[in-house]
């Protein structure tokens, strides 16, 4: 009973925290771009940060170590600045992004310049922060995300031609705009393979000390949390293909996309899109700003806790409020969210393989896992996505720029 | 020497249809708030925004590579009557007619077709 709940609960996690600014944006410009054709992205995606998920999950149950805790014990301080550096450039990146995209969704409300709610946005992600406990920060982002479930039935509504859908999920060469296809595909794995998802998880298993017993319910959470999340970023993708496509609408900002709810929910479709936008964002915005605490404070060996005071951990509390003031600033300057947020997304792709060698490593290495180490099939299926992803990037960013 | 006046074209093309993108959301939103669906604001800070992009499209069109001097300038057009159109709606609080964004669309659609076409390399 105890594990069904836990499991119960870490899938609702799982789905009401999978939709944010990457994942919706990268979506929206895809399904209005190239329909149902880059659903194979996030399906592969979705593979892909379900083995790391459930490998981490793993590591901190067996080892009670985060992934960056061990990756430091096993390679060293030195080693360990390099990934440090640049997952810190990458928190940072999807954190502005995040901010800007709450901001954004406040401009959507209120019809004033999300300029204005830069800074609300980073104080009221700041004092939920310093208030609240690792739990209620979890759950309660979890439960307010359940939202973005308005896109599933809002793309259930439409009808969508299965068979496109099904096709869409077999990665095909495009008639046209191979560049933009390229570069939309590596922003989809860069939102779905975000390296926060996977350290951040590890950090609150062993927030919550999980033990060997724990590793059945990590194990269906990692594969039906991720799926059925994915579901919701496939529905994004889905109504823009039915809604903005047809009518030639590109989504290349968010007030362009903002209308694509309305004809399936009527007057709700418009404040859901909104909302789910502010939710997903905020969200995120918390499990990236306490990642950028976690792996600071994990790399340098200091207290790491969200559930202790801030004057107990005054580093940890420093880290999380640098990071947030620091993220404030592309939206003050007035970049645009979802334009960022692509860039962000390409800029984590070319770091994943920094992140994800040295955490290969050790999760074949028995003195950490025992007898849990990697099968061949995660070690074959991480590394494949990871290096497809990697080339999918060298490939398209620059094509992509000159395009531009 | 093909490959690249091809490239140019492409770009080009695909800024037109961006512009022709921001004309089919406002008729869009146009739509919706008639229904009641989308508030006002939403459709006035949406006018405010596509003036700026289509005035920003307006520039880069105008400064395409490799592109018939005749072509750039009717796309050119197209968008700066859009960014126009959208300008003034934003400031008055107003709409404007959808017919008249829905030719300048068709037009920067036909331009940028013929620019996939690829016969309008200079």
């Amino acid at each position: 009973m105890k594990n069904l709940t836990k499991i119960g609960l870490g899938i609702l996690t799982s789905v009401g925290g999978y939709l944010e600014v990457g994942s919706m944006g990268t979506a929206i410009q895809a399904g209005a771009a190239f329909r149902y054709e880059l659903l194979w992205a996030i399906a592969l995606g979705t593979v892909g940060i379900a083995f790391l998920v459930e490998m981490t999950g793993r590591l901190a149950a067996v080892s009670h170590h985060s992934v960056v805790a061990a990756v430091r014990k096993r390679f060293g301080f030195r080693f360990q600045v390099w990934p440090l550096l640049s997952q810190i450039l990458v928190d940072l990146l999807v954190l502005a992004s995040e901010v800007g995209g709450a901001s954004l969704a406040l401009e959507l409300a209120t019809g004033y310049s999300f300029r204005l709610f830069v800074i609300p946005v980073a104080v009221l992600i700041w004092a939920l922060l310093w208030f609240a406990t690792f739990g209620a920060i979890e759950h309660s982002v979890a439960v307010l995300g359940l939202v973005t479930l308005s896109f599933s039935v809002a793309a259930w509504w439409l009808g969508p031609d299965w068979t496109a859908v099904r096709h869409g999920l077999v990665p095909h060469r495009p008639a046209t705009d191979a560049a933009q296809y390229a570069y939309l595909a590596v922003g989809i794995l860069g939102a779905t393979i975000s390296p926060y998802l996977f350290s951040f998880y590890s950090s609150g298993a062993v927030e919550e000390e999980w033990r060997k017993e724990d590793l059945m319910p990590n194990r269906i959470v990692a594969a039906l949390g991720m799926a059925f999340g994915s579901l919701v970023a496939m529905s994004v993708m889905v109504v823009a293909a039915m809604v903005l496509a047809p009518r030639g609408i590109e989504g290349e900002m968010y007030q362009q996309a903002a209308t694509m709810l309305s004809l399936p929910l009527a007057h709700w479709g418009f404040r859901l899109f909104w909302l789910s936008l502010f939710i997903g964002c905020v969200g995120a915005a918390l499990e990236l700003a306490l990642d950028v605490s976690y792996i600071v404070g994990q790399t340098f060996g200091w207290a790491w806790s969200e559930n202790q005071p801030p004057a107990e951990e005054a580093r940890f509390a420093l880290g999380y409020s640098l990071a947030i003031g620091v993220a404030t600033t592309p939206s003050i300057l007035g970049i645009d969210p979802l334009k960022l947020t692509m860039f962000s997304m390409a800029v984590t792709v070319v770091v994943l393989p920094i992140l994800i060698g040295p955490l290969l490593v050790v999760m074949n290495d028995a003195e950490y896992l025992e007898q849990y180490t990697n099968g061949w099939i995660t070690n074959l299926a991480v590394t494949t996505i990871v290096l497809l992803a990697f080339v999918l990037a060298v490939l398209a960013i620059p094509l992509q720029l000159m395009a531009q | 020497m093909w490959g690249c006046g091809r490239d140019n074209s492409v770009t080009f093309a695909r800024l037109a249809e961006r512009g022709a993108s921001w004309a089919a959301s406002l008729e869009f939103a146009q739509e919706l708030a008639q229904q009641g669906m989308v508030p006002r604001r939403y459709v006035e800070d949406l006018m405010s925004t596509a003036s700026q992009e289509l005035t920003t499209l307006t520039a880069q069109i105008g400064d395409s590579e490799g592109i018939d001097g005749d072509l750039k300038r009717k796309a050119s057009a197209s968008c700066s009557g859009l960014a126009a159109l959208a300008g003034d709606a934003a400031r008055k609080h107003g709409m404007p007619t959808q017919a008249s964004i829905r030719e300048l669309e068709l037009q920067l659609r036909a331009m940028a077709q013929q620019a996939r076409g690829g016969a309008i390399a200079r």
